[in-house]
């Protein structure tokens, strides 16, 4: 058994009055894609961000790689909700994609032409090279989400985490997106996705079910069962058995 | 030369002229270069509550006897942590909070500013207090006590924000990102309060409490509607603040008006300047392609009708093209215009008629051919009626580059006629397929297909696409009346006008 890169004990998140969390525990080994999955406000990405120490918790354990989150966090590439940017900042496509690099870079350190070169390659590696001197704001949401993507990727993490990725964005770039992360997966990083839309179930390696407490952790095949489903989603899934595939309808 | 002398050279003979430039110039810079981050993060309101809070500072530090400068910081940064405190820990929200935090600690400024103690230092000579010049400075008045204060806050606020450029860039574009990098985001946002803080109290002797924030804001607004990078932002903010000082200044001195008003009031007009004039975005650049575009669209729309009309061999004279387009003469002659400029479309030497160079021919080829392909892509991918896709296409084609007609071909797997059952030219501009014979000329009792149905006027094809009668449909003339013609379609006899006929084209069956 390898060493598990995320390491949830008990953990309990509120905002204000309001439980987001409750005894969450998990343990998630790397080298896979995991997709996290459930019903709005289930705490998918207050899950992302207590493992990242963004969000104050009330209890519990978190260890990254053996590790406390402080000491591991420049392992992980986060790439945020689109709503959560401000996409009129004056800053360029290739500014941006830097900025993964800075997770290496000490105070007062500026980034050297290596770390120029290494964003270069992950603007090309999402095929949006034509675009760098474009302002963010001028792109198309699939653009932009790649744009982020290549971010992560200069950050050369061991982990990355995506909140909710697919938001406004086309067909084409899910498919790239997809096909990213399963390259990243094949070189032994662990890949987290918060979503929404369970018709990508299938792409990933494991999933995560959530509403507010964890529902299951397992293979696809393991969770995406209709008594699994129903419980995180309340009952409110519409569940077709077709031939060997279970499709689910929101 | 002389001119330029008296109005900018001579007032520099004052000792408190050349102060107050330096001043002003100090002022316009630190100011604009910071308010760049206040606006892109945001702030630009709790800009205006630090201002109004700094008055009880400048007031207990001449109770007290230490420089203003500190006593100003100390309740500027005090300020801005109350209204973070007020806001985390109750449910009032940022704005409420400043609005009560700052009016609040502007009332005891002036507070302060009334009171005997206050009276009785400024009998002893110790202070001078004029209030109409800490609410709206009074740069003329420039010590050199004050301008050494101005120099060092702006040193070190100019030099913090260079070497921290790279956090302070990632902690205001994405503060998740920042924090889970490890960045002490907490730490760098007092830190911008601190700067903030400075800079307004430098601000203080330009432009006073009231309109500090104009000279935070203002300059950095008009970069924003210039700039797409944030240090160019900064340099065309800088430049923009320094120049409202220097005009700004030099008109209060010689028309004898508040500094601080003529320097903000400058500044105001160069936004308004980069509002209207701005390139790309500015509203006048914007209505300058709307109207390239109208204009763009009338012309290829003419270079059009012109090709549909010389390949039914009609007369293409200025007049008829207006017709047949059904717009005003002085458009038409507008768009030909443009036309023959470009070498599209020459004059015939014989008649008045119109005729397109073989430039213009591939020009008008590969209009029709972006046409008909997103005809083809509308009516099969995004499945719209085939009545609605003439309009739509006719607009995309307009906008979308050349290029992305490549792309929809190879996407569609290289169609040869569009849903109408037109033929769409190669990008060679090559028309390859037969375009059939109208149906009132096929003889009786012969199997035919519709090739091609036009598409204007939309209600005459709306019903004879009602009927069955689409592109690809066999049909059977079996007898014409006097105005009408009967046909057999799939087993059913149909009559219909005359002169819809004229919008059908058939070709043999096979």
């Amino acid at each position: 058994m390898s060493q598990a890169a995320i390491e949830i004990e008990n953990l309990s998140v509120s905002y204000g009055a309001n439980r987001v969390l409750r005894n969450v525990t998990v343990k998630i080994e790397p080298g896979r894609m995991v997709g996290i999955f459930g019903p709005n406000g289930a705490g998918k990405s207050t899950l992302l961000k207590a493992t990242l120490g963004l969000v104050p918790r009330d209890g519990g354990r978190i260890k990254l790689f053996s590790q406390s989150v402080s000491a591991a966090r420049r392992r992980v590439a986060y790439i945020p909700q689109r709503e959560s940017v401000d996409w009129d900042f004056p800053v360029l496509v290739e500014d941006v994609v830097l900025m993964g690099r800075y997770a290496h870079l000490g105070w007062l350190h500026r980034p050297a032409r290596a770390d120029r070169e290494r964003a270069a390659q992950a603007l090309d590696q999402v095929e949006m090279t034509p675009l760098a001197k474009r302002q963010i704001g001028q792109l198309s949401g699939g653009q932009q989400q790649r744009v982020f993507l290549a971010r992560a990727l200069s950050q050369d993490a061991d982990i990355y985490m995506l909140d909710e990725p697919f938001i406004g964005v086309d067909a084409a770039t899910e498919q790239k997106i997809f096909e990213i992360l399963r390259a990243l997966k094949n070189k032994g990083k662990l890949v987290l996705v918060v979503n929404h839309d369970l018709s990508t179930a299938r792409h990933f390696d494991s999933l995560v079910l959530l509403n507010g407490q964890l529902v299951a952790y397992g293979t696809v095949d393991e969770v995406f069962k209709p008594d699994l489903l129903q419980r995180a989603y309340r009952g409110r899934l519409t569940l077709l058995q077709e031939a060997d595939r279970l499709i689910a309808l929101r | 030369m002389e001119l330029f002398d008296r109005i900018f050279i001579e007032p520099l003979s004052y000792a408190f002229m050349q102060r107050a430039l330096f001043a002003a110039l100090l002022v316009g810079t630190i100011s604009s270069v910071v308010g760049c981050y206040i606006i892109v993060r945001r702030l630009a309101l709790l800009g205006d509550a630090i201002a109004h809070a700094v008055l009880p500072g400048v007031a207990i530090a001449w109770l007290a006897g230490f420089p203003f400068f500190w006593g100003a910081v100390g309740t500027g940064v005090l300020t801005a942590l109350g209204i973070g405190f007020i806001t985390r820990r109750s449910k009032v929200k940022e704005d409420t909070a400043m609005g009560v935090m700052f009016t609040t600690a502007f009332a005891l400024g002036l507070l302060l500013l009334s009171s005997d103690a206050m009276r009785r230092k400024a009998q002893e000579g110790a202070v001078h207090v004029d209030l109409f010049h800490i609410l709206f400075g009074n740069v003329l008045g420039v010590s050199n006590n004050d301008l050494l204060t101005i120099f060092i806050a702006g040193v070190l606020v100019l030099i913090t924000i260079g070497l921290l450029y790279k956090e302070l860039l990632l902690h205001s574009f994405d503060p998740t990102m920042a924090a889970a990098i490890g960045l002490p985001t907490g730490l760098l946002h007092y830190l911008m309060m601190l700067l903030l803080s400075l800079t307004i109290v430098a601000s203080l002797q330009t432009v006073g409490v009231v309109l500090a924030v104009a000279m935070l804001i203002i300059p950095g607004a008009t970069a924003f509607l210039l700039t797409h990078r944030l240090p160019t932002m900064m340099l065309t903010a800088a430049l923009v603040g320094i120049t409202a000082s220097i005009i700004g200044l030099y008109l209060s001195f010689h028309a004898n008006l508040s500094s601080g008003a003529s320097i903000v009031l400058v500044a105001g007009l160069l936004f308004i300047v980069a509002f209207f004039l701005a390139p790309h975005h500015g509203v006048l650049a914007r209505a300058w392609q709307r109207r390239r575009h109208q204009h763009l669209t009338q012309m290829q729309d003419i270079l059009k009708k012109i090709y549909e009309l010389t390949e039914r061999k009609a007369e293409t004279t200025a007049a008829v093209i207006a017709q047949a387009l059904s717009q005003p003469m002085t458009h038409t002659r507008h768009g030909l215009r443009t036309l023959v400029r470009r070498g599209w479309v020459q004059l015939s030497r014989e008649n008045k008629n119109l005729e397109m160079t073989s430039q213009g021919r591939e020009e008008a080829l590969k209009l029709i051919r972006s046409h008909r392909l997103w005809e083809r892509y509308l009516a099969d991918e995004a499945a719209l009626p085939l009545e609605t896709v003439h309009a739509e296409a006719h607009r995309l084609e307009h906008v979308q580059p050349a290029e992305i007609a490549e792309q929809l071909e190879r996407q569609l797997g290289h169609p040869v006629r569009d849903p109408h059952g037109d033929p769409i030219p190669t990008s060679e501009g090559r028309i390859s397929v037969d375009p059939g014979q109208p149906l009132e000329a096929w003889p009786l009792k012969t199997p035919a297909m519709i090739a091609h149905i036009e598409d204007e006027p939309e209600e005459i094809l709306s019903a004879l696409l009602a009927r069955g009668l689409a592109p690809g449909q066999s049909v059977l003339v079996l007898a014409h009346t006097e105005n009408q013609i009967h046909l057999q379609v799939d087993g059913r006899v149909q009559a219909i006008p005359t002169h819809w006929a004229k919008a059908i084209s058939v070709v043999a069956a096979r």
